[in-house]
């Protein structure tokens, strides 16, 4: 509803169109009289903090695509102080044929109907033998909303020969989101195939969503893998939910710290788009990071046995 | 005017004929208005025997010895002739395609209407139409065909329907359903359904993807498309036309709202190519072109030359009789209006009632059985209560059971006022005058078949507005309806919609211009406030919050109470609006459904439920409702010659405090109650005048009231405030009140939380005000006072109370009110 604020700034400006002492009305005697504003009763508007902008805290560049600037922030794996040596090792065996059944240190043929559908190869595992780990392209985006709401921060990674590349696309303002879905397209052409968490629910469809208010075009023909769906496959029944932060601590044993909580997200975004202080975007920054690196740390786990993955699910 | 010579035909069968046993076959009917007239003044002739006949009820009537009133006053106090019209066809400009053709043809359409063919033209030329004609005279076949047509020569195209209520909504869909099923060219063209809160998830999905008619309220538009207009891409793109039907509900504040979900749904069709028409319905109204080129916010054109024909009418004033020459009380409206209903059923007459209360349809159905069951058991379940607040699958058997003809009679409030098709019946039976001109002919346009003579009567309540039209009848024929009257540029209005607006799409200074003058500086303020921020010229939401979900388009809220029955397993008897809950189902209150007598055990305010269960009583219950303001602060105040004006923030709050036990027909109050219920609060602004003593002195030296005049003045501004702040006049209230102040004062205030600047604007041009409502009464022709000038419309529209128990305020005098704003004024 109309805050209180608003509604007496409202008042007030009424009160500046009403003529004094009854004199007259405007529109034919019907109606609130004179359209325009008395000055004297706006207020002046207040002193802004010197906005300061990503790009001042963030390394990075602007980047100028088909619909305009963008600013992209890239990192690599080290940089977090990860090793990725054991991580790249496991996706180059995804790709690989699963190990044959004859072999003396197979594992014993299934009995039960639970344990054959545990031992089915993951039907996923054919993107990796056709186009290889390199090809593939992980997403995960932020938005203003769960639907309708612009979209401004685009977290990519892809995983190069010898490290993992991460990459975020971020519309400065909203004018800025033309641009980055332009490029978020244009990113996903050239790649093989597309993995997220939920993407297939939220993430394609919004940035579907988010071209058609723009009436842009935004076709992404490639596979889609959708992370979400093989862990509900997997261990919906031994863990308490499947939101990725779950899934981190028991199966990664890893914990995030000082995390933003999700429903602040927008209201950060919109601050700075009024006021700057881009310190305010940075745990969105991580936030959205940490769900990139979680989900590219996941991945060959789903597509290990489970005392492999090591996980805890209980 | 009215002939007390009885038809010698019917004389010798008297009142045998009109109480025989058994129904007349339904075919036999009325063949003339002359029978209409002949049966009521028999029914008039033979009150008492008629209205208890032995072992009747417990009724009043009982108590007044027949021969004590050597001439009874007339009942049917006036009948007016309305002429039959022929109907006048016209051909359209180029012929329809073959398929549509071909179903009109099937559902033995062969011709149109001049007013149908008129606006099809239009339509067909590009322009935006408003087709303003009578009750039943095909209006929805004037938006239907354009539609259809289009949708078969183009197969992208698509269309968005608008109703007022989710009722009519499934009404039309089943009448697009009835087209598709004539022609497999429109079936496959077609694929159609209603899209609002009770549609499922998947056939949500599935018409957002396919559908090429949706059919929906603008409630769902605010909130439910245009903020994901994305999802709707396809609609958007290739959206032709836009129906809005029943353009005259959509006044006040809820008109104002509405022209502003039109002026975002055209802006957001332009952001995706498209520039659909608008066809526009309405009731008669005195302004429908104004009405809708305000709503669409462009020129439309005008089809008001109704060429559907009519049959003769009979339109009679009946006043149910005084108990006696001395006595000031007159019978009860709801026991006559049965009586003329039970003597129409056994004629054969298919009759409606319209009451203004649920309470009442609930009571006159109960009347009504009860006589039946003795008098003429097969017609006992050929008539039906109707209302609000039964389920939506029991109002649906009803009126499929009416449209078919199987129900002979039904009792409805004004539920049934709007244009659900029901077929159209011989007699409409009006309970109380409705509180408008244009309503009244609309309930009255109810009854009356193409050619057949058709019967509608006005039953008057003790109320002095139904009384003065009863003494003059002329008054109402003189009439025109209402204007509706509607304010887009509203500032608080704007503020909210200008929200929703840019939440869809960011505000150019071209969309700011779409939304009127004031635009540009509300959404300044916005900007100002940190919900938008522009960005290159363009004004772009920027709040987390998502604004169209705390703006509810009308001033009722759409929360409802469940009335369960404990006995079945709690099955889910009907629904009540929370409002309304307290008045209806407050704790051993007698809940009528369908007739039936249900005890109220529990209200349960935080889980909305009522418990119920059945119980056989012979009275029902009535709230004592106890309604006050409090002012909060005085904000500004000034003076106005002697006297003194004010503003401020106020909180009007009513309350159940009591009920009454009414024993049903005689009336008799039999039981009192105190209750204890939570008050419901409505914050808002008000404004106040305050004659000084002085003033009220110079009124009562002239041998008159001051506060007689008060309240005649307070009555005049409830007319005159609406016009120069351009609401309705259900949106404001105005009481009188000495508590306050510590001196009597009159209070007008916003029915709106909140308040949306009339009272504030009132204020500031209070001495305007006072002049208009000194010409008004000046000029009024009558001699004493009227309901056109100090006499009073409806204050509080009282949904849940028998009008028949309350005599309503009395018309204060015109003299007084004179003097008193003569001397305000200082004249």
């Amino acid at each position: 509803m109309i805050s209180s604020s608003l509604r007496k700034r409202i008042g007030d400006m009424l009160r500046g169109e009403a003529p004094a002492a009854d004199a007259g009305l405007g529109r034919g005697g019907l109606g609130f009289g004179h359209p325009l504003l008395n000055p004297a009763v706006r207020r002046p508007r207040e002193p802004r903090i010197v906005p300061t902008s990503i790009e001042d805290i963030l390394p990075g560049g602007i980047m100028i695509g088909r619909e305009g600037p963008i600013f992209v922030h890239e990192r690599l794996y080290t940089d977090l102080n990860e090793r990725p040596t054991q991580l790249l090792k496991k996706y180059a065996q995804i790709g690989r044929q699963p190990p044959d059944p004859d072999a003396a240190d197979a594992p014993p043929a299934p009995r039960t109907l639970p344990e054959a559908i545990e031992a089915l190869d993951p039907p996923e595992r054919g993107l990796f033998r056709k186009f290889g780990h390199r090809r593939m392209l992980f997403l995960d985006i932020e938005t203003c909303g769960l639907t309708s709401a612009p979209v401004f921060l685009v977290g990519l990674c892809h995983i190069g020969e010898r490290n993992l590349v991460l990459r975020q696309l971020f519309a400065r303002d909203y004018a800025e989101e033309r641009a980055l879905l332009a490029e978020v397209e244009r990113i996903l052409g050239e790649h093989d195939f597309l993995v997220t968490y939920n993407g297939k629910t939220f993430d394609i469809p919004f940035l579907r969503h988010r071209a058609v208010h723009h009436r842009m075009r935004f076709e992404t023909s490639i596979p889609h893998l959708d992370l979400l769906w093989m862990v509900r496959r997997r261990w919906r029944d031994r863990l308490p939910d499947c939101k990725l932060k779950t899934v981190e601590w028991r199966v990664l044993r890893r914990l995030r710290a000082g995390d933003i909580d999700g429903s602040e997200i927008p209201s950060s975004y919109h601050e700075y788009v009024k006021h700057g202080q881009p310190h305010r975007l940075l745990p969105v920054f991580h936030h959205n990071l940490l769900d990139v690196v979680a989900m590219a740390e996941l991945l060959p786990k789903l597509f290990e046995p489970d005392e492999e993955a090591g996980g805890r699910y209980d | 005017m009215i002939s007390n010579r009885i038809h010698p035909a019917r004389q010798a069968g008297g009142l045998g004929e009109l109480f025989e046993p058994e129904p007349r076959p339904a075919a036999a009917g009325v063949e003339s208005v002359e029978e209409f007239r002949e049966m009521l003044l028999a029914l008039q002739e033979g009150t008492d025997r008629g209205g208890s006949p032995r072992g009747g009820p417990r009724g009043r009537t009982d108590r007044v010895p027949r021969g004590a009133r050597p001439r009874p006053e007339p009942e049917l106090v006036h009948a007016e002739s309305l002429p039959a019209r022929p109907a006048r066809y016209a051909d359209l400009a180029e012929p329809l395609p073959r398929a549509l053709k071909h179903v009109l043809d099937a559902q033995g359409i062969l011709r149109l209407y001049s007013h149908q063919a008129q606006a099809i033209d239009l339509a067909r030329a590009g322009k935006h139409v408003v087709v303003a004609t009578g009750t039943a005279s095909g209006k929805s076949l004037a938006y239907n065909i354009p539609v259809l047509e289009r949708l078969l020569l183009e197969p992208q195209a698509t269309a968005l329907y608008l109703f007022p209520t989710k009722a009519l909504a499934q009404d039309q869909l089943r009448g697009l359903h009835r087209f598709a099923a004539g022609s497999h060219d429109l079936a496959r063209a077609l694929t159609t359904g209603t899209y609002d809160g009770d549609t499922p998830g998947s056939a949500r999905r599935k018409l957002r993807e396919t559908g090429n008619a949706i059919l929906t309220n603008p409630d769902m538009l605010h909130q439910g498309i245009l903020p994901y207009h994305a999802r709707w891409g396809r609609l958007f793109s290739n959206l032709r036309y836009v129906v809005v039907d029943e353009v005259h509900t959509y006044r006040g504040i809820f008109g104002s709202h509405v022209a502003n979900v039109l002026r975002r749904l055209r802006r957001v069709a332009r952001h995706y190519g498209a520039d659909p028409q608008f066809l526009c319905s309405s009731a008669t109204l005195r302004n429908p072109q104004e009405l809708a080129e305000l709503l669409v916010g462009d020129d439309v054109a005008l089809v008001d030359q109704d060429g559907s024909p009519r049959g003769p009418k009979l339109f009679v004033f009946w006043n149910p009789r005084q108990y006696g020459p001395d006595s000031p009380e007159r019978r009860s409206a709801s026991v006559d209006a049965e009586r003329i209903l039970v003597a129409l059923l056994k004629r054969g007459v298919q009759s409606i009632v319209f009451t203004k209360a649920r309470v009442v349809a609930e009571l006159i159905y109960r009347y009504a059985r009860e006589r039946l069951e003795r008098e003429s058991r097969g017609l006992a379940n050929l008539l039906s209560p109707y209302r609000g607040g039964y389920l939506p699958e029991e109002r649906r058997a009803i009126e499929r059971r009416l449209f078919e003809g199987e129900l002979r009679g039904v009792i409805s409030t004004n539920a049934l006022e709007l244009g659900i098709d029901v077929g159209t019946l011989d007699a409409s039976i009006l309970v109380g005058f409705p509180n408008t001109i244009a309503s009244t002919w609309q309930q009255a346009g109810r009854s009356g078949r193409k050619l057949k003579p058709s019967l509608a009567v006005v039953v008057a309540y003790e109320d002095p507005v139904d009384q003065y039209l009863m003494r003059h009848p002329r008054y109402f024929f003189g009439q025109s309806p209402e204007s509706a009257v509607l304010d887009p540029e509203n500032p608080y209005v704007l503020a909210a919609q200008l929200s929703c607006a840019a939440y869809e799409l960011p505000l150019s200074e071209e969309d700011e211009a779409i939304f009127g003058s004031r635009a540009p500086a509300i959404a300044s303020i916005l900007e100002e406030e940190g919900s938008f921020k522009s960005l290159d010229g363009l004004r772009y939401w920027s709040s987390s919050e998502y604004p169209a979900g705390g703006v509810n388009l009308r001033t009722i809220s759409d929360d409802t109470f469940t009335i369960l029955d404990q006995t079945r397993e709690n099955v889910v008897l009907g629904t009540v609006d929370s409002i309304s809950a307290p008045e209806l189902v407050y704790p051993e209150a007698i809940y009528l459904h369908e007739g039936d007598t249900y005890f109220v055990r529990e209200l349960d305010l935080k889980q909305k439920i009522a418990y119920v269960e059945p119980r056989e009583v012979d009275y029902y219950t009535q709230p004592v409702l106890d309604t006050h303001l409090k002012l909060t602060e005085t904000r500004e105040s000034k003076k106005l010659g002697d006297e003194t004006v004010g503003l401020g923030p106020a909180a009007v709050s009513w309350a159940t405090v009591a009920m009454k036990k009414i024993r049903f027909r005689s009336l008799d109050a039999i039981g009192y109650h105190p209750l204890d219920l939570p008050r419901q609060t409505l914050d808002t602004v008000a404004l106040w005048i305050q004659p000084s003593e002085g003033t009220r002195n110079q009124v009562k030296i002239a041998g008159l009231n001051p506060r007689e005049g008060m309240s005649g003045l307070r009555n005049l501004l409830i007319t005159v405030l609406p016009l120069h702040v351009m609401c309705d006049r259900p949106d404001i209230g105005g009481i009188l009140d000495s508590a306050n102040l510590g001196e009597p004062a009159i209070f007008m205030y916003d029915r709106y939380p909140g308040g949306l600047g009339y009272a504030e604007r009132g204020y500031a041009i209070v001495g305007e005000l006072l002049g208009a409502a000194l010409r008004l009464v000046e000029d009024c022709p009558c001699e004493l006072g009227c309901p056109s000038c100090v006499g009073l419309p409806v204050l509080r529209p009282a949904q849940q109370q028998d009008p028949d128990l309350y005599g309503g305020w009395p018309i204060p005098s015109k003299a007084a009110t004179e003097a008193l704003v003569r001397r305000m004024l200082g004249r």
